[in-house]
């Protein structure tokens, strides 16, 4: 059966898909935390993160005319960072194709106090592992939407998020 | 249960994962093993520790401005001429495409049964009923629309549609030829569903400045 696209669109939203500067200002100050954070995770590199972030939204703004309204605008969003920011590490990982994983990186991230340890041992996993799980077990993805999104078996995930949970408890052990 | 198992298990029953009985094995393992119990302990630290961490965290300079300075550049504009003329260019291809198929599956029909077809064509079939209603709707929509349109897209959006209700055409005419042709009928759904998306995308196009 055939459904008309639904037009349970946000007016601020509307208004940048037709082409309103201001209006997609602000839907860059209301998601700008979400996405950079998800780029840094996703990265452990913050000069990346920030281009990244900048790309994003680029992309955002060429594809808003795609968005209809059949979820929230942040999880569009959210769903166009992770694709882009695995687009763009796969293509770095096709450059620099005799290396395995991205070099290791520390201090990335300067928030909370009691929140500098895992973020710095998250900076620390081979970029796969990063990536199942900041999307499993900080962002609440489930393993067939992580499999769906990353061209990988659920197995491949699952896999990875053990091996990052094992590799964060010996990074953080006392 | 051995240690090793409950290992290899540990991140399904961390995660609800696990059938009945595998949690009964796990959680009885862990009654008997102290050792086991401390790495879920930790575990389960660790998750509860990835769940509140913060969501959000800005960068630590604004990237505005960046971001609207290539908004700027011509290559990133969302509407109007780049992406909705390559965009309609893109369906009038595949329209092309699909009506250059339909006349080499189905010959052109005889003279007689041609002028029978066109009468037939004002008896679309029931299920387009409600379609139809949403097309007119939304062609309403659009005309009132066309005097705030860039004239450029217009003309690309009228020639899509016209290519489309040809399309429409071709395939009642191929199902007046094979009645009840599945094949046929979900070639029609899709240039339908083609037509109605183009015309909401139509519906959305920002007035010509």
């Amino acid at each position: 059966m055939l459904v008309c696209p639904s037009s349970n669109i946000p007016d601020i939203v509307i208004r940048a898909q037709a082409g309103d500067r201001q209006a997609f200002e602000q839907l860059y100050r209301q998601n700008l935390g979400r996405v950079h954070a998800l780029c840094l995770r996703l990265t452990a590199d913050p000069l990346w993160a920030d281009e990244l972030t900048q790309q994003v939204f680029i992309r955002a703004w060429q594809r808003l005319t795609s968005f209809e309204g059949r979820s929230a605008f942040s999880t569009w969003l959210h769903r166009l960072t992770v694709n882009h920011v695995m687009g763009q590490q796969r293509s770095l990982r096709r450059r620099r194709s005799a290396q395995r994983d991205l070099p290791i990186r520390l201090s990335v991230v300067s928030g909370p106090e009691t929140a500098l340890d895992l973020e710095q041992a998250i900076a620390t996993l081979p970029p796969r592992a990063r990536l199942v799980f900041v999307l499993h077990d900080v962002e609440g993805w489930s393993h067939p939407e992580i499999a769906r999104e990353a061209g990988i078996a659920v197995g491949t995930s699952k896999a990875q998020l053990h091996r990052a949970r094992h590799l964060l408890r010996e990074v953080l052990r006392p | 249960m051995t240690c090793k198992t409950f290992h290899r298990l540990v991140d399904d029953y961390l995660d609800h994962e696990l059938p009945a009985h595998q949690r009964r094995q796990v959680r009885d393992h862990l009654e008997s093993c102290q050792h086991c119990r401390q790495e879920l302990a930790a575990l389960q630290g660790l998750l509860a520790e990835a769940r509140a961490l913060p969501r959000h965290i800005p960068p630590a300079k604004d990237l505005w401005p960046g971001i609207e300075a290539r908004l700027s550049s011509s290559a990133n504009r969302p509407f109007r001429t780049q992406t909705w003329f390559f965009a309609m260019a893109a369906l009038l291809l595949l329209s092309m495409s699909a009506l250059l198929a339909w006349s080499w599956l189905w010959p052109a029909p005889a003279p007689s049964l041609a002028r029978n077809t066109a009468s037939e064509h004002e008896q679309p079939a029931d299920w387009e009923a409600e379609l139809l209603q949403i097309d007119a709707g939304l062609a309403r929509e659009l005309d009132a629309r066309r005097a705030q349109l860039d004239p450029a897209t217009l003309a690309v959006l009228d020639e899509n549609l016209r290519i489309i209700d040809d399309a429409i055409h071709a395939c009642r005419d191929a199902l007046l030829q094979k009645p009840g042709s599945s094949l046929v009928e979900r070639n029609l759904a899709a240039v339908w569903r083609q037509k109605l998306e183009l015309l909401e995308t139509a519906s959305r196009l920002p007035r010509s400045s």
